[in-house]
């Protein structure tokens, strides 16, 4: 086979083809750029599910504890503190320990273990004296003229029972604490009342 | 055709591309991040409306007298023994209460007894009391919320001989 002058010129001249190691070298930076943003969002993401994972364990436990409190017949945590012992549990809690026998009661529940949290919990019982303003009639007055309220005797309201009156109602506080490696000291508290109800 | 610089085109778009996805993937996250708020202000405001509603209760059974003689006024024309029975009474509010706090939100819950009401007249019969709460508070993103809670208790009038 032979190469005619007339033909060589123009296979060393052809438009060349495919990218150059130039080219490829910068769009694979490019697109490493653009990864950038994509890897900090991630990272920010695990971090932040991490985090509302443990906000809603935390919340759980704590409403787990606390309606298991409530379940209780009013008084009978504050009157059992420091006596033969309790063998209840509170949601599969471990063992626990009273901080006082009288009026207000702290009982420390843990170290618990739900899911990946590990914590501590406890139960703060505290007894809050009521007292109530109370509009006052007269029965006798309301019976001989049923029909017009303003001339049942009203006297006005009144604080009643005159003495504040204990032990007709508790508040009870749950607190969750623990500890984020990234973030330190962690807790979540959650608040109820219970009253001395007839039934 | 020249095709130089067709990488860094295509590179160029498969990049703005990620960033969209990025900038869709975090708007996704900032909505996700309210819900578990929402669930954690809920679980406050519910329990601290129920003990206040217990409260409400424990007055009725203190007073039940005071509060028929109220109802049957405001059926008569004269709520205003009942509003001071329910709602002038300080000791059925709490304003501000910040007790239920955590390290991830701080925010103070008013909760007030609303409203005591009794669904039925049957008279010295089973009868069942509406008692509902206010509750309002300030979110983390400044938004106001307010929220009804009731509970429907049964009570029964009995005579004392």
């Amino acid at each position: 086979m032979s190469i005619t002058p007339s033909t060589l010129p123009q296979s060393r001249h052809r438009p060349p083809r495919g990218f150059t190691l130039t080219e490829i070298v910068l769009a694979v930076g490019l697109l490493a750029l653009a990864f950038l943003p994509i890897i900090g969002v991630m990272g920010a993401s695990v971090e932040g599910t991490q985090k509302d994972e443990e906000i809603i364990t935390a919340v759980h436990l704590a409403q787990t504890l606390l309606n298991t409190a409530l379940q209780f017949p009013f008084n009978e945590l504050p009157t059992k503190a420091g006596g033969a012992g309790p063998t209840w549990t509170f949601g599969g809690a471990t063992a626990f320990t009273y901080k006082s026998s009288v009026g207000n009661l702290t009982l420390n529940l843990g170290p618990l273990t739900v899911g990946r949290l590990n914590c501590t919990a406890e139960l703060q019982i505290t007894d809050l004296p009521v007292q109530f303003r109370v509009p006052l009639y007269t029965p006798a007055m309301k019976a001989s003229d049923s029909t017009d309220p303003t001339k049942w005797g009203w006297s006005g309201s009144l604080n009643l029972p005159k003495v504040q009156l204990p032990n007709h109602y508790h508040r009870y506080l749950v607190i969750v604490r623990w500890a984020d490696p990234r973030r330190g000291p962690r807790f979540y508290s959650l608040a109820s009342f219970k009253a001395r109800l007839v039934d | 055709m020249n095709k130089r610089g067709t990488a860094l085109v295509m590179a160029l778009i498969f990049s703005v591309l990620l960033l969209q996805m990025a900038i869709a993937y975090s708007g996704m996250l900032r909505a996700s991040k309210p819900q578990t708020m929402q669930l954690e202000e809920a679980a406050k405001y519910d329990l601290l409306a129920q003990g206040l509603i217990d409260k409400a209760i424990l007055k009725f059974q203190l007073y039940p007298g005071e509060f028929y003689a109220a109802w049957q006024a405001l059926k008569l024309g004269h709520p205003e023994y009942l509003t001071e029975y329910v709602l002038n009474d300080p000791n059925l509010r709490l304003p501000d209460f910040d007790l239920a706090s955590s390290t991830f939100t701080g925010q103070k819950i008013s909760v007030a007894i609303a409203s005591m009401a009794l669904l039925t007249d049957s008279h010295w019969n089973q009868e069942a009391l509406r008692i509902a709460a206010n509750v309002s508070y300030v979110t983390q993103t400044g938004k106001n919320v307010d929220k009804t809670i009731v509970k429907i208790i049964s009570v029964k009038r009995e005579v004392v001989k």
